[in-house]
């Protein structure tokens, strides 16, 4: 048997266009890897590291086999007993004339030549066929631990008949769907994988104990984000000055324009962190980009992304009384308590007055007798809502994208109803509270604390939706 | 670092143009319906206002064909999908649509075409409620005014009826609008089959409501329906076209041929396909086409390549379930088209079984 590497190594070989190069993606959590319904895109071998707190792996996404049943035949000329058949195949791999006759064999084990390790992909949609059998046969005289991954591209049509026949060449078979990430079935592979060698037992268990614990360290770096773009979103602002009285008006359009860019920008920036954070390199993100609506006082495309007007009253009427009650009043339609209604009139009625304020820009005259025109910061209490809610969606988008998936997200407003009916009373009092101060441009301590249960509300929503 | 590629993805699912038209014609259809009933079945004696039944058989149709046509020249979508959002049986799945439609920018097209079924829909329930009349009671066309006399109302009613100016039977007379004429004071009321009225208001609703509205529906489903195709095709995506550097495939079974048996096409299958097998690698007779049949989902692999290279003939990709045909998919197809397009003399045989 060849030597195992160091590092853990799989090599994803398969018939042309089995996804194997799907399967790389998905767990290698990688989305830069080349994707094809064409065959034969994969020409030459490629090395994707996985890497997590817990240690990385190696995967080398390799060409499809071509000519099988050739390459047995070669490999049996030259080994007569069991003992030389690992040795053939890595003559095989060396021998200048087979590389000419048979590049894509000769490219795809020559990792399995140095020791990696094999993970054999074929497509549980699709009927099993003795033609498989050449290249099979062939993994296992390269002697190296291996393991079968039926793929169910379209179904799972076929899967008990290839699982019988795999049975017959692998110890290891699984059904993996590299389009729907589940970050459990990734570690429960690597664990069974860690059993078959030994030599990578501890970095395979380290590395799948950290895949499981991943999504919530995620979170919590994701609320992480989240918290330092609110804040600085809810403290934006661009301003200009001029002389001219009779300029005001092109400086007002001026500062408009650039407050709206710098919003945009800074959401593309937040957006782009937790996309790094998903690990997704490369996907396309279909945001428009976050712009005040054009009229100011058009409230309704806010809410659009953030709460609609009855959710705001609430909001308001709750952080003005302090009590919960009110919150589920408003959201849930129990009950009003008489004691919290009078508490959170004073709320009510500041989101009445508030609510079709978004104010545009600020004038004021400064030194030098030179009028300074400000656009920003929005004080408008539905804005903060607006920023979780797109974040929300887009992280509960994340949270279900497999790495393998080349088509562009699209942000869609969320539907903040579940979410908010989901959360604890202390949690949305906390939440709308965090809101409420935001708008007025203070700082909230532990932010990062009030958005995890949201953020996790989101991502739960995602989670049921996939 | 490698270059990623598109694969065809559908994205977020959004309904039909076929079950908007569905739901919004049955929903003013029912309108139509429960609206036209009353109103043109008269009162007790089966007496029915001419100028109500032509408010809402001519005036309130043009009316709202105005608005929609305005609608359609200020593009503007606000107003309206905030009204529909606030209809309290619009189920919670059209409320989260309508978000989706406000937020793509598509709500305005949505609507628009969902208002010209919904008037369609509106005119046949009309139709229906008047057909039905018609046919079972006995109608008396009226009408009533302290100002105006039928010398009054002639010319408009000309007027309104000039589009269908080459259907006399539809066409109000100054005779008709007198006799018609109906009084509380005095006798005026005359024993004529006044049900004559009913082509006119036929026509009326025929022109103003049904035949515009279907029209702008149709322009509006296709409109539509050119967006969809091109909005659902994710960026970087171009649809698979037939490359001119590809072989044509051939669409018929040519009579002078011979197909090539394999050992795994179901039997069933097998025994549709014209003409007997060949036995396996057998050369076919002279003057005989070789039809090699191929499973389309196998991608082509070298050792295929390497027996074919030498020969000429065609490449018939099958797909089946079980032992059912399957239609071929434009990706298979593909890939075999490339792949004959390598080999040189050999083309694609696409062969759909007799039903």
């Amino acid at each position: 048997m060849t030597r195992p590497a160091l590092q853990p190594v799989f090599a994803v070989v398969g018939h042309p266009n089995k996804g194997k190069s799907s399967i790389v993606a998905a767990l290698a959590r990688d989305d830069r890897i080349a994707i094809s319904p064409r065959s034969g895109t994969t020409e030459r071998a490629e090395n994707w590291i996985f890497e997590n707190s817990g240690g990385s792996y190696r995967l080398v996404d390799t060409p499809g086999f071509q000519r099988p049943r050739a390459v047995l035949e070669w490999l049996r000329q030259h080994a007569y007993s069991a003992e030389q058949r690992a040795r053939a195949v890595a003559a095989f791999v060396d021998d200048p004339d087979c590389r000419a006759r048979f590049p894509d064999e000769t490219e795809l084990l020559r990792p399995i030549v140095q020791g990696a390790a094999i993970l054999y992909v074929v497509d549980g949609s699709r009927p099993y066929s003795p033609d498989y059998e050449a290249e099979m046969e062939i993994l296992r005289w390269s002697g190296q631990p291996s393991m079968a991954l039926i793929n169910p591209i379209e179904s799972q049509a076929h899967v008990e008949e290839w699982e019988q026949a795999l049975q017959q060449y692998f110890r290891l078979v699984r059904v993996f769907d590299p389009m729907q990430p589940r970050p459990e079935l990734q570690a429960r592979l690597l664990q069974a994988f860690a059993h078959l060698q030994p030599a990578w037992h501890v970095e395979l268990e380290a590395i799948a104990r950290a895949i499981e614990e991943e999504p919530e360290q995620r979170l919590r770096e994701a609320a992480g984000q989240l918290a330092l773009w609110l804040d600085e979103a809810c403290t934006l602002d661009a301003c200009t000055s001029v002389i001219d009285r009779t300029l005001i008006p092109v400086a007002r359009s001026e500062v408009q324009s650039s407050y709206r860019k710098v919003l945009a920008e800074g959401e593309r920036k937040a957006f782009g962190r937790l996309l790094q954070l998903y690990r997704f390199k490369q996907t396309d993100l279909e945001v428009r980009q976050l712009q005040p609506p054009a009229d100011l006082l058009d409230e309704s495309q806010w809410q659009l992304w953030g709460l609609n007007r009855r959710q705001i009253y609430a909001a308001a009427a709750g952080t003005g009384a302090g009590a919960g009650a009110v919150i589920d009043a408003g959201l849930l339609g129990h009950s009003l308590m008489a004691g919290a209604v009078i508490g959170g009139l004073a709320g009510l009625g500041s989101a009445w007055l508030g609510s079709n304020k978004l104010e545009n820009t600020r004038l004021s005259l400064i030194a030098g007798g030179r009028w300074q025109v400000c656009a920003g910061p929005l004080s408008d209490r539905n804005f903060p809502f607006v920023l979780i809610g797109r974040f929300g969606w887009l992280l509960a988008q994340l949270e279900r994208r497999s790495h393998a998936r080349r088509e562009a997200i699209r942000l869609e407003p969320p539907d903040w109803k579940p979410i908010l009916e989901d959360l604890d009373e202390a949690e949305r009092k906390a939440l709308f509270k965090a809101c409420e101060r935001l708008s007025k441009q203070k700082t909230v301590d532990n932010l990062q604390q009030v958005l995890l249960p949201v953020l996790r509300r989101f991502r739960n929503t995602g989670e049921e939706a996939g | 670092m490698s270059t990623s590629n598109t694969v065809l993805q559908k994205p977020l699912a959004s309904p039909s143009p076929a079950s908007v038209l569905r739901i919004f014609l049955v929903i003013g259809l029912v309108a139509g319906f429960l609206l036209g009933w009353p109103l043109l079945k008269g009162d007790d004696q089966g007496q029915v206002n001419i100028l109500a039944a032509l408010a809402l058989l001519a005036l309130l149709p043009l009316l709202t064909l105005l608005f929609s046509l305005f609608a359609l020249l200020r593009h503007k979508d606000r107003g309206m999908a905030a009204l529909w959002r606030a209809l309290p049986f619009l189920p919670a799945t059209w409320k989260r649509q309508l978000r989706r439609w406000r937020v793509a920018g598509e709500a305005f097209w949505w609507l628009f075409y969902g208002g010209q079924w919904l008037a369609v829909g509106f005119s046949a329930g009309n139709l229906l409620a008047l057909g039905l009349l018609l046919l079972f009671t006995d109608l008396h066309f009226v009408w009533r005014s302290t100002l105006l006399d039928a010398g009054d109302l002639e010319p408009v009613l000309r007027f309104i009826a000039t589009p269908w100016s080459f259907w006399d039977a539809a066409q109000p007379s100054l005779e008709l609008l007198a006799r018609s004429r109906d009084s509380r004071i005095g006798d005026t009321a005359v024993p004529l089959p006044l049900g004559s009225w009913w082509p006119f208001l036929l026509a009326a609703q025929l022109c103003y409501a049904l035949i515009p509205r279907l029209l702008l529906a149709f322009w509006a489903s296709r409109y539509l329906e050119r967006r969809l195709q091109d909005g659902d095709r994710p960026p970087g995506f171009t649809q698979a076209k037939d490359s001119p550097q590809l072989p044509h495939t051939v669409e018929d079974w040519p009579a002078e041929s011979q197909w090539l048996d394999a050992a795994w096409l179901p039997a069933a299958i097998a025994e549709r396909l014209p003409q007997t097998p060949l036995p396996m690698d057998e050369p076919p007779s002279d003057g005989q086409q070789l039809v090699v049949v191929v499973r389309a989902w196998e991608p082509p692999m070298g050792e295929l390549a390497d027996r074919l290279r030498s020969r000429q003939g065609l490449l018939l990709p099958l797909d089946w379930e079980g032992e059912r045909l399957r239609p071929l998919r434009a990706q298979h197809l593909d890939e075999w088209r490339r792949f004959a397009a390598e080999l040189g003399p050999w083309r694609v045989l696409r062969w759909e079984p007799p039903q």
